[in-house]
């Protein structure tokens, strides 16, 4: 068929389909409500709406020791002689543990009462291999194998009671943490890329429409292909709605906070764009790598802990500044923390329990769980943790998103009182 | 990295022992995987672990026992200063192990030959290969059968791709769509169909956005595939990168005939008359020859048609 040039009702007609796509509309996402009224009075359900948790993942295996330093025991000095923190340049929370020194902007959170310290989280029967490790801890299954995250399954559970809950993974793939058996996160890469780029600068709308009839196409045919049909159509449609309520509540984005200039940082402002975009997503979740710190750790790991800590301090005070710290909940997490004595090459290797931190405005600050003991170590010479993770997770899922936590961690995990 | 991509293309369709006995003294593994710090004194478990649950027999068919085995008989490869492995017998175990039954003086050889020989290998590997060619949890009697050409031809991954592709399974409705084409396979079939190129630095950019930089796989065990490469970001990355291409000449020359022929030199098979509909109203709104080509190959690349196999 050759081609007809001469045509020019197109852009009306894809106008008018676009009216008949089903549930797409930006208006569409709505207030979010989980049936929770037999559980918790009215008064919670409606606060719980607005609620955001933004997970944090520290990929590599985060040094907890030097993280959260118990700088009051000997056992501590003699098991690190070059990467032991001195009782003098350590930020002391109280007279046993003290933050790294480059972390002073989460010791004044700390100090406000904003942060949570899970002191010994991990599981029973650690794995020390990165994959195995991170895979349980974003499945929250270390005895058999899930193809499931505990936020996809999350996602699973509270989208079959609103439909309009989001989630919104800040990076190119997504963690099989956010993946469930039908829902998962959307990602977004980056604000400039994440929109259908006009083929010329005044094409944008024409482009966008024919994107969309071609899937609205997709649509009716797919019903005799696959999940892959349907889940590629389904992404498509949900990237350009959300590409043009995310991009405009970034244009409308205005801030006084300074943050820091660097990957990490740009990901945290790029979350306050989305958590204060009409998307209001329930979940948030992005990654900082780097923490596998074999070898001259001292450097690399005061970096990283500066980045995360100045960071998550302006991404608070951000949200703080819009009346929105009550409604953040941030969570921090790595696959395991290191071995207590350090190796031969003023590094550390991979271990097992961990400090998990927790900062929000609704947050009863403090710690949480025993500090390991250092001075009774597994047969591999790691800490024993005190809190299991899944610990954490029920107390986030059940206190602070309203969801009964059983299903989601298929079992049942008695809750830390941090709210 | 570069070393390992060369190795795979060189014994990739040949026998599988010898691939997996080149990966074993592949620089880029030893180091990943730590095989250039398992010395004799101090064996460290990491590749003797993943050898078999990644690359072979899988989770359950072997012990902790086993492992310790493999280690000490992976003992002594190091790497030069100039990056190439080489074998030091100083620092080998030499020892009596007993690995998945079988009791010897076992070196890296022998361990290879047991894992290539072994009938849960032919099953994994069968299955990552139908998995790869055709779709994704086949049944087991399909696996089987795949297996026995494996076992049949002592690992021969050229006979079990050509099983793969003459059997049934793979002509089915079923393998129709079945498989998401990796950012590396969208980028390369669009631009080797077009006979179009871009310029490198886009090329990089669209697949590190995408999840797919090449010589950079996320762990030893490669990418992810199927499902994971389709996400919001990821699928805007399709819809965009067409804009990217550069030196559409060929593709221009098919344009002329109708936009069902253009579409055809991405998409041999031809698109649905429904979607091609749409291609056609939208293409002439465009007033330049240049921005109607750009078009075509645009929505042709974000069909999913273009986006499946």
């Amino acid at each position: 068929m050759p081609v007809n040039v001469t045509r020019s009702l197109f852009l009306r007609q894809i106008a008018q389909s676009i009216g008949q796509l089903p549930s797409l509309d930006p208006l569409s996402f709505g207030p979010r409500i989980l049936d929770m009224t037999s559980v918790l009075p009215q008064q919670q359900v409606e606060e719980m709406k607005n609620r955001t948790l933004v997970v944090v993942q520290l990929s590599g295996g985060n040094d907890g020791l030097n993280t959260l330093v118990p700088y009051d025991q000997q056992t501590y000095y003699n098991a690190r002689p070059t990467l032991a923190l001195s009782k003098g340049v350590v930020l002391p929370l109280n007279g046993e543990v003290a933050l790294h020194p480059s972390m002073p902007a989460l010791q004044a959170l700390y100090n406000d009462n904003h942060v949570a310290i899970v002191q010994g989280a991990g599981y029973p029967n650690p794995n020390r291999s990165h994959y195995e490790s991170m895979t349980i801890w974003q499945t929250a299954s270390p005895d058999e194998t899930m193809q499931t995250g505990w936020l996809g399954r999350y996602l699973d559970t509270a989208r079959s009671l609103d439909s309009s809950i989001n989630a919104v993974e800040l990076d190119a793939l997504l963690s099989p943490a956010v993946v469930g058996e039908k829902e998962r996160a959307m990602a977004i890469e980056n604000l400039q890329s994440f929109r259908v780029a006009p083929l010329t600068r005044q094409t944008q709308p024409s482009d966008e429409a024919t994107i969309r009839a071609l899937d609205s196409i997709q649509c009716g045919s797919c019903q005799e292909y696959n999940n892959l049909v349907n889940a590629m159509m389904e992404a498509g449609l949900d990237a350009m709605t959300a590409s043009d309520i995310v991009r405009e509540a970034a244009s409308n984005y205005q801030t006084l906070i300074m943050y820091p200039t660097n990957d990490f940082s740009n990901r945290l402002k790029l979350a306050a764009q989305v958590v204060s975009s009409s998307l209001k997503p329930t979940i948030v979740y992005l990654q900082i790598g780097g923490f596998d710190t074999h070898a001259s750790q001292k450097n690399t790991q005061a970096s990283l802990l500066k980045t995360v800590s100045d960071g998550i301090s302006a991404f608070y005070q951000d949200m703080d500044s819009k009346g929105k710290a009550d409604d953040l909940l941030i969570m921090t997490f790595s696959e395991f923390g290191r071995r207590v004595h350090e190796n031969g090459s003023r590094g550390t290797d991979h271990g097992t329990a961990e400090p998990m931190f927790l900062i929000g405005g609704r947050v009863t600050g403090g710690l949480y769980g025993e500090y390991p003991d250092l001075s009774s170590l597994d047969s591999n010479g790691d800490l024993i943790h005190t809190v299991d993770f899944r610990q954490v997770y029920a107390s986030v899922l059940q206190d602070w998103l309203g969801v009964d936590s059983t299903p989601v961690l298929n079992s049942q995990f008695e809750k830390l009182n941090m709210f | 990295m570069f070393k390992q991509n060369e190795l795979l293309r060189d014994k990739g369709m040949g026998r599988f022992r010898e691939l997996l006995m080149g990966i074993t003294e592949d620089p880029a593994m030893l180091i990943w995987l730590d095989g250039a710090q398992n010395r004799k004194a101090s064996p460290n478990e990491n590749y003797g672990r993943e050898i078999m649950e990644v690359f072979t027999i899988g989770v359950g068919n072997y012990t902790e026992d086993d492992v310790k085995a493999a280690a000490r008989a992976f003992t002594g490869y190091q790497i030069d200063k100039s990056g190439s492995s080489f074998f030091n017998p100083k620092q080998h175990d030499d020892g009596t192990k007993t690995f998945l039954g079988q009791t010897g003086n076992f070196g890296p050889q022998d361990i290879v030959s047991i894992l290539a020989s072994h009938p849960a290998t032919a099953k994994s590997i069968a299955r990552k290969l139908f998995a790869y060619f055709a779709y994704d949890n086949p049944s087991d009697d399909t696996v089987s059968r795949i297996a026995n050409v494996y076992t049949r031809t002592d690992g021969d991954i050229k006979a079990v791709v050509e099983a793969i592709l003459n059997s049934d399974e793979f002509w089915s409705a079923q393998a129709h769509l079945g498989l998401v084409k990796s950012p590396v396979e969208y980028l390369t079939t669009a631009l080797r169909s077009l006979g179009a190129t871009v310029n490198p630095k886009a090329a990089v950019a669209t697949l590190n956005s995408m999840g797919q930089l090449p010589f950079d796989p996320p762990s030893v065990f490669g990418w992810p595939d199927g499902a994971a490469w389709i996400n919001t970001s990821t699928m805007l990355d399709r819809y965009n990168f067409p804009l990217r291409i550069q030196d559409l000449d060929n593709a221009t020359l098919a344009f002329e005939d109708s936009v069902d022929t253009a579409t055809r030199t991405l998409l041999p098979e031809g698109l649905p008359s429904d979607v091609l509909q749409v291609i056609e109203q939208s293409t002439d709104s465009f007033p330049a020859e240049r921005q109607k080509v750009r078009n075509i190959i645009r929505l042709t690349m974000s069909t999913p048609y273009y986006n499946l196999n």
